[in-house]
């Protein structure tokens, strides 16, 4: 048990949502480095298993995420990227579901969101966030040459793809995804950018993304893709859906999102997926934590607006 | 050059276009001329109409087969406000040899703004400002048509706009002219619309800021004794965070006066005071429910209103946001703006 005793204190701190000293945070970024390295682009997992969207720096949400999933170990999870940014504690929710992973490796999975990068969280918060709780970006770089080494797509059973976007016009078969050398910034275009950034469609075929980054995808490829590579489904996170899961493209795909009243101003349910057993699948939604202590969001306005 | 930026997304801003130094000897506020960064600057009268807008344009040797770029500027500013951006898209097209996207730039004074004079300079209704900009943006394709080598259209004679530029259209509008580009982007009214771009407007956040507009306004000074007076202004007051950018757009804004020997704003803001709820009522809807491919470039986050985080967060438009710039991101940011405007157009079919 020895093996574990830091983690588990880690663990511990973290469940108060307090953040790790630099060092601990170092640490727990070595430890987890080993372990995500060994893992797959397409890292197999097996059934029971509660599959999470985004979660967004929500850390008393992922509280009642646990609460509502059940509690690790007892639960097995795999979370579907976008663990940092918007939220206010970007630092304690990624350092916590890192540290369950070095736990718990076989029962905790976690993917790579569009998130999960350098540049986007100099934008959306979580580098400044770094700054301000440690004042200096040191945890911040700790954690996104992290990120390089996290597992783009999980296959639950041989059955169910999951990852954070969608599908990409350059990649057919799962073999294609084994191949990509995943171990890099996310990139501005191609596979690996397209499965993280990627969104279902009404239209057919594929299409530009109006994000202005990875493809629309159609119905009839997401048919095709489930159907070439013997999978029943395609999970993914990524897009906001009031309910908390979405289906669409004829019960090929499905979202899942896991931030209830995203941006603590959206007013949308969250929700997880149960996969038991017998690979039945059932949702669980679920509304925002009682807000504790959580800074009023206050929005500075333009002092000029015209 | 795409490399330097990412998803609409961009890296840390050169901090020597953020944290400039304000300096104090005068001499550094000097005035700028439009013929630095435009190919041509002239009158444009729209027929049937009593109004003469004051347009600048780029790369007026293409009349087809590429966008029309059609920049709107704020309240309060002019063309001008779009110097450094229109020069910025050319020298960073040029370096993407081979893949160059070609591309025409529109740039004119508003209604009671610049230049441009009209029937009514008091009238600053969303209506007719929106009017304003579809008639002369079809009156101007139509004037292309009219000089250029047509041939492209294919003698296709059947389609109504076969006696107009096939230019594809693309608005860029800034704050008040980022309200006038969406709704008449909505109004249908303008021919070979493609793209619509909006910098830091958002309907929530306008909403409320309006109500200190007044006082914003109030703050401001009523006239200057000089031009670089008046550029020393914007800067010191951080109005404008780029002295070049200053240097060229804020003699456009004011207009020197022979009773008091002194340099008055061009443009009555304090008038169109009633005019502004109708301005930003309904924009977040309108730009979402418009077909055409959207960008939004905005001075931070948190200036999303509910609607379009929403939206945002489902991928219905792409999102840039510009950290360490003010209000008038096309001028305290030119080059991080034109390289996202140049992204986001590598993505248009043309």
């Amino acid at each position: 048990m020895g093996e574990f005793q830091d983690v588990d204190k880690y663990i511990s701190i973290l469940k108060e949502c307090k953040p790790l000293s630099e060092n601990e945070v170092r640490d727990l970024c070595e430890k987890a480095r080993e372990i995500l390295s060994k893992e797959s682009n397409v890292q197999p997992v097996r059934c029971p298993v509660t599959v999470c969207g985004d979660i967004h720096g929500q850390f008393h949400d992922l509280m009642e995420l646990f609460k509502i999933g059940g509690n690790c170990p007892d639960t097995n999870y795999l979370f579907m990227g976008d663990y940092v940014d918007r939220g206010f504690y970007s630092v304690e929710t990624v350092t916590l579901l890192v540290a369950l992973k070095v736990r718990y490796k076989d029962r905790v999975t976690i993917l790579r969101g569009n998130h999960e990068s350098r540049q986007i969280t100099q934008v959306y918060g979580f580098y400044d966030e770094c700054l301000r709780k440690y004042g200096n970006p040191n945890v911040w770089k700790l954690f996104t040459d992290l990120f390089d080494y996290l597992p783009l797509t999980a296959l639950i059973e041989n059955q169910v793809f999951c990852l954070h976007g969608g599908l990409s016009p350059s990649i057919d078969t799962l073999d294609h995804i084994e191949n990509l050398d995943r171990v890099q910034e996310v990139p501005h275009e191609g596979a690996m950018c397209d499965l993280l950034w990627s969104d279902p469609d009404d239209r057919c075929g594929f299409g530009y993304s109006p994000r202005g980054a990875g493809y629309t995808f159609g119905k009839d490829i997401s048919e095709q893709f489930n159907h070439n590579n013997g999978l029943t489904l395609v999970a993914r996170a990524h897009q906001l859906v009031m309910e908390g899961y979405n289906w669409c493209h004829d019960q090929n795909v499905v979202t899942i999102f896991s931030a209830p009243n995203y941006c603590y101003r959206c007013g949308n349910l969250a929700a997880i997926m149960e996969i038991d057993e017998k690979m039945k699948h059932t949702f669980l939604q679920f509304d925002p934590a009682p807000r504790r202590g959580e800074p009023h969001v206050t929005r500075r306005t333009p002092d000029y607006f015209l | 050059m795409f490399r330097g930026i990412y998803k609409g997304n961009l890296p840390p801003i050169d901090p020597s276009t953020i944290h400039q130094n304000i300096p104090n000897d005068d001499s550094h506020y000097y005035k700028e001329d439009w013929d630095k960064y435009f190919e041509s600057s002239r009158e444009l009268k729209v027929p049937d109409t009593d109004n003469t807008f004051k347009i600048y344009e780029s790369n007026i040797q293409i009349t087809k087969d590429a966008f029309l770029l059609v920049f709107i500027h704020g309240g309060g500013y002019t063309s001008l406000s779009w110097s450094l951006v229109t020069d910025l898209l050319n020298k960073l097209n040029h370096k993407n040899s081979g893949r160059e996207i070609p591309f025409r730039v529109l740039c004119y004074d508003s209604r009671a703004h610049g230049l441009t004079k009209t029937s009514n300079d008091n009238d600053f209704s969303i209506t007719t400002l929106v009017d304003d900009c579809c008639s002369l943006v079809n009156y101007y394709l139509k004037t292309l048509y009219q000089d250029g080598d047509n041939g492209s259209n294919d003698g296709d004679s059947s389609s109504p706009s076969s006696s107009i530029s096939n230019l594809k259209v693309v608005l860029i509008g800034h704050s008040m002219g980022g309200a006038v580009a969406v709704k008449a982007a909505c109004s249908n009214k303008i021919e070979n619309l493609t793209g619509l771009v909006v910098l830091d407007v958002v309907e929530g956040t306008a909403m409320s800021a309006l109500s200190s507009m007044r006082s914003v306004l109030a703050k401001r000074p009523k006239s200057f004794e000089s031009v670089s007076d008046a550029i020393k202004w914007s800067i010191s007051s951080n109005t404008i965070h780029n002295l070049q950018s200053a240097r060229v757009s804020v003699p456009s804004q004011i207009v020197y006066n022979e009773k008091d020997k002194r340099y008055h704003w061009i443009t009555p803001l304090e008038n169109s005071e009633p005019f502004w709820n109708d301005w930003f009522t309904g924009l977040s809807k309108e730009f979402l429910s418009n077909r055409a491919t959207k960008l939004l470039i905005l001075a931070g986050t948190d200036r999303l209103d509910k609607e379009l985080t929403i939206a945002q967060m489902q991928g219905r438009f792409q999102l840039v946001v510009l950290q360490a710039c003010g209000h008038v991101i096309q001028e305290d940011n030119p080059n991080s703006t034109a390289n996202s405007l140049l992204e986001y157009l590598s993505r248009q079919k043309l």
